[in-house]
């Protein structure tokens, strides 16, 4: 690290004298990225022998990828909160992770007495409906809580200083809920929800009454062997499903920030508070709103997460939540695509990542881990990040 | 002719598409009072940073007393003599002013953490050495009696002297002000007009300032250095620059920028 | 007449209440009693909720009847809300939600074993008398509420405490202990003004008295069994002239206190109290309520003159010439050091461990100090080094494959292992290593992450220390690591001054032996610290904490100042490891979690940043006090996490934030102290 204070401009394009230097610049000089570098080229012959020696097969990695999807698609739910708060307030809200527990747990009170009153069996879509939007209520008045009691009092107090309410917020939300409904696991009821009869024909078929009826494809608990290009894979629809739904969700979220005027409050706040109150915004609204929007989306998250994932703990939300925020500085803190883009990177890096490199699946966090330092060296902004000012970073 | 002591040749700082300072070629004899003016944005305190090794220009040389600097890092370029002030008072908040100073000082002293922990005499002595300096440049610069405020809670003006005390301790042969008199009133201004000369004159330095207010800077100056758009436009003593038609236009023919015109005005009055 | 904000702020404090009753905690905490059999914590907890709150809301009304009305407000809607929902609770089955209240339903508690009807009623009379009490309490003047809230408190404290804290000191002990300090601390009201000195003689005659006095009587039999008596007494009677000595300087303490600061004053007076607080309650599993009432009023009148006798002594203290000023402080701080060492003898085992986890965060609390207070470097993975620290220690002193020479301890024939295995250290061997390689650990894990700042850091930081933990819990490292079984056993310190002659041969086995390795780890680590803070190396970390950029431009190199913060906070870490290791004899990878990291954060942040002093009150604070109501363990963690964030919320600079250093009075009292050289310039 000769040069901490890099301040090296923007290579000239063209040059064949320039990428020299800029090569040089990033390995010789440089030992900390040559370093990185060696460590890069390592997992990746690590990676390739083990292909080429058949211990891996790209069936495998098709069907950890899928895994991958779904994960993926709940850090990025989450990382979007974090993405969000960050770029306003420049805080890491370590208790959105409780955020998203909380909206799993009041979720499933929802989920359970329907399955009680036998809704979830007569409307199962309506019920499902009900427990999402239940889900997404608890996590933001949790958020919106959060904001008004922890973290509005210590606006402009030094960063250190709400880092460590924001923890203590986290430790706090953790145990009230283990005090309240106790330490063993909820479970979420199995959900048979069957769509496209229609199209998939053969799926979920019974004889009833004599006639063949069939149900179509079960989007949440069904699973499914489907032989593509010669690979046997398990599919699970929901996977695809909390994949699509993180998207729409967050193309929703960018068009709302980027076209709504409550939007551009947000990105007039996020660039400079003072100035955004002088203007007529109301910041501690907007700041509400941003808090809002975070806490909705993994309220949802949550509620999908444990329609498949089934079991709901208080301390669910803690690992996720580091790791979303992981997720969010891979993809550029601050950047709505770039949160989503690395989420769904490190939900499929860290499943296919263990058996790829020949270790046991206990790494697997330290896969994530391992990426986010290799990317704070490489690319500080993160893969998708636009160059932040000095104090952003 | 003097000797020379700061001499930058055809330094060029790019920012992406911009560039900040152009083929600058400048150079301080020693001893005495230059001054850098321009426009606001003309690249002056970009040009500062290249010098201190904040910035690092891609081309162009940097001499100090006919030795390179540039591609040096900032605290090398302070071991060889060169400190600054800032535009916007950095001092470090936490630290009470004699600390400000003593940090000042960090290159000069030697303890090593080992010798620090032992408590070694040689560390005592050089302690107390630093400590005592500290206090004459307390009283030197005029702030005794607030040796122990913290820094943030100086007056603003006291702030600005606090700074320059910063540069002074770890004996600068150079000492770069960027706009000493920002924010400051006439009276204000006199005296620290009053003090540049009296740093020069008894701490046997060379200065090097950037400067807005015109007043100050005929008044002190030996030598004026003009930019515009990242490049000299102009250099010389105080009157020559005045005359010089090229530093007319660039002040009041190439926009509207009031300030400046109130600058000019103030030029015309002295 | 009622102000404002008091219904909307009572509805706010009832809703929190009504959540904690939810998890059962009345039910919960009625299982400890506090003053007899009928006073439980969950009564403590009621009169907190119900009669904090009135006094709370009476407090910001004028005037009495004022007063009463908000106060009476304020506690009738926490408990008409703690009634409601007894009635719900008794109509509704909430059990399946809130799985607590099946165990420790909230009627059972709160109605004063009445039917519901009649239990609710008397309930809510009993919460309305608690908040006329309060406004007529919060209208009495701040002499009395201190004195009779300090009082409350520390009764109520002590009642909680009972239990672990019941073998302490007998109550003869005690009181003799005290006698000799009150005794020379009397001198408080002689005018001696000029030595210390004199002072102190005459403190230690009346220490002396007091010794030969009790000698006496016991001799004649006039107040003890002599065939009976407690720990001290016996050993003074046997050992008469020993003691008399120990008695003489009791009593010189006392003096020396009589002239202190009022900080140190302050906390030296309730070192008598205590004990005798302890001498009463000797023994017993609880608290009767006769001693309950004894605990009150000593507490309400040693609070009541507090003021009064602290003003004389810092009076008294600051008529002292420069250089006697310093002699009581160092006297005083010698005292201290004197109680600590002597602490863990009466304190038991339980206690001293307790006190060694409280030493051992407060050594990392330094050394992380070093990173977050003065470089300002947050660091969310201070475990790692932590652990490093642990493992190395653990690895070298036990056969491994470092100390077998690459070959695995299972694959060793038993009999052998002496022979293979000749790389086992001794701890004394381990520790410099252990502090090293998590010296040189941080440094490295430092390296990458020298351009990051801020929350960048910490999440990266945090990144670090769970890697590391998953590295030692992976089975891809067992044969090295250990895996979740971790390293064990580990033999513990030994003390062998055999070979130097002298016969003494002591292994640090248990938690009091161990106390004095940590005691010495923290002197240490202080010293080490203080003296970096305030010479050049802590003046650059602390300026590039204010400024990276102009710290630079000052000279400061940042690299090898960052790096050197790096390593120098990760040493202390590997030093508290190692300790720890060898503490537990052996080392499993589920101790070093990230709740390891946030309470050393939190501990200093709490404490005040940068200051060592911080370190140790946020150390007793968020270590010591929840790990001492380990009995109210369910609720620890939930009230650390809450403690956090009203910390932050009220005290965000900490309880004792680093004073603001006067160099130029160290400098003007070095010119004072050298004038007959320097003279003038």
């Amino acid at each position: 690290m000769t040069d901490s204070q890099s301040h090296d401009a923007a290579p000239q394009p063209g040059t064949v004298d320039m990428i020299t230097t800029t090569l040089l610049k990033n390995t010789l000089y440089n030992p900390l990225r040559l370093a990185g570098g060696l460590l890069l080229f390592l997992l990746v012959y690590v990676a390739v022998t083990n292909i080429a020696s058949g211990n891996y097969t790209l069936e495998a990695f098709v069907r950890q990828s899928i895994t991958g999807l779904a994960q993926g698609g709940i850090y990025a739910l989450i990382a979007l909160g974090y993405t969000l708060v960050y770029g306003i307030l420049l805080m890491i809200n370590f208790a959105h992770g409780e955020v998203f527990m909380a909206g799993a747990y009041v979720g499933f009170f929802a989920i359970n007495a329907m399955e009680q009153s036998g809704m979830l069996a007569d409307h199962t879509f309506l019920a499902l409906l009900i427990t999402l939007m239940v889900g997404v209520v608890a996590s933001v008045t949790i958020a919106l809580l959060l904001e008004r009691i922890a973290y509005r009092p210590l606006r402009g107090a030094p960063r250190l200083v709400p880092l460590i309410t924001a923890i203590g917020a986290s430790i706090t939300l953790q145990q009230l809920f283990l005090r309240l409904f106790g330490p063993d696991p909820r479970v979420y009821p199995r959900v048979n929800l069957y769509i496209l009869p229609g199209i998939f024909r053969d799926l979920e078929c019974a004889e009833v009454s004599g006639a063949q009826v069939c149900k179509g494809l079960d989007l949440i608990d069904g699973l499914y062997r489907v032989d593509v290009l010669g690979m046997n894979l398990r599919i699970r629809p929901v996977f695809f499903l909390v994949a699509f739904f993180a998207i729409v969700l967050m193309i929703a979220l960018w068009f709302f920030v980027q076209r709504t005027k409550t939007g551009k409050a947000m990105r007039a706040v996020a660039e400079d508070k003072n100035a955004a109150a002088l203007m007529g915004i109301n910041v501690d609204r907007v700041i509400a709103t941003t808090f809002v929007l975070g806490a909705a989306l993994a309220g949802a998250g949550a509620v999908l997460f444990a329609l498949y994932n089934q079991q709901v703990t208080p301390f669910m939300g803690f690992v996720p939540g580091i790791k979303a925020f992981t997720a969010a500085v891979l993809g550029g803190i601050g950047n709505i695509p770039g949160a989503m883009l690395g989420g769904f990177f490190l939900g499929i890096v860290e499943s296919t990542g263990p058996a790829l490199l020949g270790i046991s699946s206990q790494l697997k966090d330290v896969i994530a881990f391992g990426l986010l330092v290799l990317i704070l060296i490489f690319r500080p902004t993160g893969i998708f990040g636009e160059v932040l000012a000095e104090k952003k970073a | 002719m003097s000797e020379i002591i700061l001499e930058a040749r055809r330094v060029t700082k790019r920012f992406g598409g911009l560039t900040a300072v152009g083929k600058m070629d400048l150079q301080v004899p020693r001893g005495a009072i230059a001054s850098l003016i321009g426009p606001n944005g003309a690249g002056k305190t970009t040009f500062f940073n290249c010098v201190t090794g904040f910035y690092n220009p891609e081309e162009g040389e940097i001499l100090f007393e006919g030795r390179p600097i540039k591609g040096l890092r900032p605290d090398q370029i302070t071991q060889r003599g060169i400190t600054r002030t800032y535009q916007n008072i950095r001092l470090f908040s936490g630290l009470t002013t004699l600390e400000n100073i003593l940090v000042g000082m960090h290159t000069r002293l030697t303890a090593n953490p080992v010798e620090s922990i032992i408590g070694t005499p040689r560390m005592k002595r050089e302690e107390r050495a630093a400590l005592e300096e500290a206090m004459q440049l307390v009283e030197f610069v005029g702030l005794s009696g607030m040796e122990d405020l913290l820094a943030e809670n100086l007056p603003y003006g006291l702030q600005r002297r606090l700074e320059v005390a910063r540069a002074l301790a770890s004996r600068p042969r150079l000492l770069l002000l960027d706009e000493p008199t920002a924010g400051m009133n006439p009276q204000e201004t006199d005296a620290m007009m009053r003090f540049i000369r009296r740093l020069r004159d008894e701490l046997d330095l060379t200065i090097f300032l950037i400067e807005h207010d015109m007043r100050l800077v005929m008044n002190v100056s030996d030598q004026v250095s003009v930019m515009d758009y990242g490049k000299k436009i102009s250099e010389g003593t105080p009157a020559e620059v005045q005359r010089d038609p090229k530093v007319i236009t660039a002040y009041l023919g190439s926009g509207p920028e009031d300030e400046e015109l109130l600058e000019d005005s103030e030029v015309a009055e002295s | 007449m009622i102000h404002k904000n008091t219904i909307q702020h009572s509805l706010y404090a009832a809703a929190a209440i009504l959540i904690l009753a939810l998890t059962g905690i009345f039910g919960n905490f009625a299982t400890r009693t506090v003053i007899g059999e009928s006073i439980t914590s969950s009564t403590v907890l009621l009169v907190l909720a119900v009669g904090g709150v009135g006094y709370f809301m009476a407090n910001r009304a004028e005037g009495l009847v004022a007063k009463v009305a908000n106060g009476l407000t304020g506690s009738l809607i926490v408990s008409v809300g703690l009634a409601l929902l007894m009635l719900l609770e008794s109509a509704v089955d909430l059990t399946f939600v809130f799985v607590y209240l099946k165990r420790f339903p909230l009627g059972e508690e709160l109605l004063f074993g009445q039917e519901l009807i009649p239990g609710v009623l008397l309930f809510l009379a009993i919460a309305a008398v608690m908040g006329v009490l309060a406004g007529v309490l919060s209208c009495s003047s701040r002499r009395i509420q201190n004195t009779l809230v300090m009082s409350a408190a520390v009764m109520a404290a002590t009642g909680l405490l009972v239990n672990q804290v019941n073998s302490v000191i007998a109550l003869p002990d005690a009181l003799a202990v005290a006698a000799a300090f009150i005794m020379g601390y009397a001198t408080l009201f002689i005018r001696i003004t000029d030595k210390i000195v004199y002072r102190m003689g005459i403190g230690f005659l009346a220490g002396l008295a007091v010794g030969f006095a009790l000698g006496g009587f016991i001799a004649w039999g006039w107040l003890l069994d002599p065939n009976d008596l407690p720990r001290i007494l016996s050993l003074a009677v046997e050992n008469g002239i020993f003691f008399l000595v120990v008695f003489g300087t009791l009593g010189a303490a006392g003096a020396i206190f009589a002239v202190a600061p009022a900080n140190s004053h302050n906390g030296a007076l309730y070192v008598p109290l205590v004990l005798v607080v302890l001498g009463l309650t000797n023994g017993k599993r609880s608290m009767t309520p006769d001693q309950a009432l004894i605990v009150f009023v000593l507490v309400a009148l040693v609070t009541w003159f507090m003021p009064v006798l602290s003003r004389r002594a810092n009076h008294q203290y600051e008529q002292l010439a420069r250089p006697q000023q310093r002699g009581t402080r160092q006297l005083s701080s010698i005292f201290a050091v004197a109680v600590l060492l002597v602490l863990p003898i009466f304190a038991g085992q339980y206690i001293t461990s307790v006190l060694d986890l409280v030493l051992m965060y407060i050594i990392m609390g330094i050394g992380l100090n070093v990173m977050i207070g003065y470089a300002g470097l947050l660091d969310l993975g201070y475990v790692a080094a932590f652990a490093i620290g642990a493992y190395t220690v653990g690895l070298l002193m036990s056969p491994s494959l470092l100390t077998c020479g690459g070959v695995h301890p299972n694959d060793i024939n038993p009999d052998q292992i002496q022979q293979v295995c000749t790389g086992v250290m001794t701890f004394w061997q381990a520790w410099p290593f252990a502090i090293l390689t998590s010296g040189m650990v941080g440094v490295l894990l430092g390296i990458p992450v020298l351009r990051l700042r801020g929350d960048y850091l910490a999440i990266v930081t945090l990144g670090f220390g769970e890697i590391i933990r998953l590295l030692a819990l992976s089975n891809d490292l067992k044969p090295l690591l250990g895996a979740a079984q971790g390293i064990s056993p580990i033999p513990t310190p030994l003390i062998d001054l055999r070979s130097i002659g002298i016969n003494f041969n002591e292994s640090l086995g248990n938690s009091i032996s161990i106390y004095y390795l940590f005691i010495a780890g923290v002197m240490l680590a202080a010293f080490i610290v203080a003296r970096l803070a305030s010479t050049r190396l802590g003046r650059a970390w602390r300026s590039m904490r204010a400024d990276e950029d102009v710290a630079q431009a000052m000279g400061i190199h940042l690299v090898r100042t960052k790096l050197l913060a790096f390593g120098i906070s990760s040493a202390f870490a590997g030093m508290g490891g190692a300790i720890f290791g060898s503490w537990l004899q052996g080392i499993f990878p589920n101790s070093f979690t990230l709740l390891v990291s946030i309470n050393v954060v939190s501990l200093i942040i709490i404490g005040g940043l940068g200051s060592i002093p911080g370190a140790v009150v946020g150390s007793l604070i968020l270590i010591g006090l929840p790990e001492v109501l380990r009995e109210l363990q369910d609720y620890r963690l939930l009230a650390f996490g809450a403690l956090l964030v009203v910390a932050m919320l009220l005290k965000p600079d900490g309880l004792l934030p680093p004073p603001v250093r006067k160099l130029s009075e160290m400098f003007s009292e070095h010119r004072t102290k050298h004038q007959p050289e320097v003279s003038h310039e």
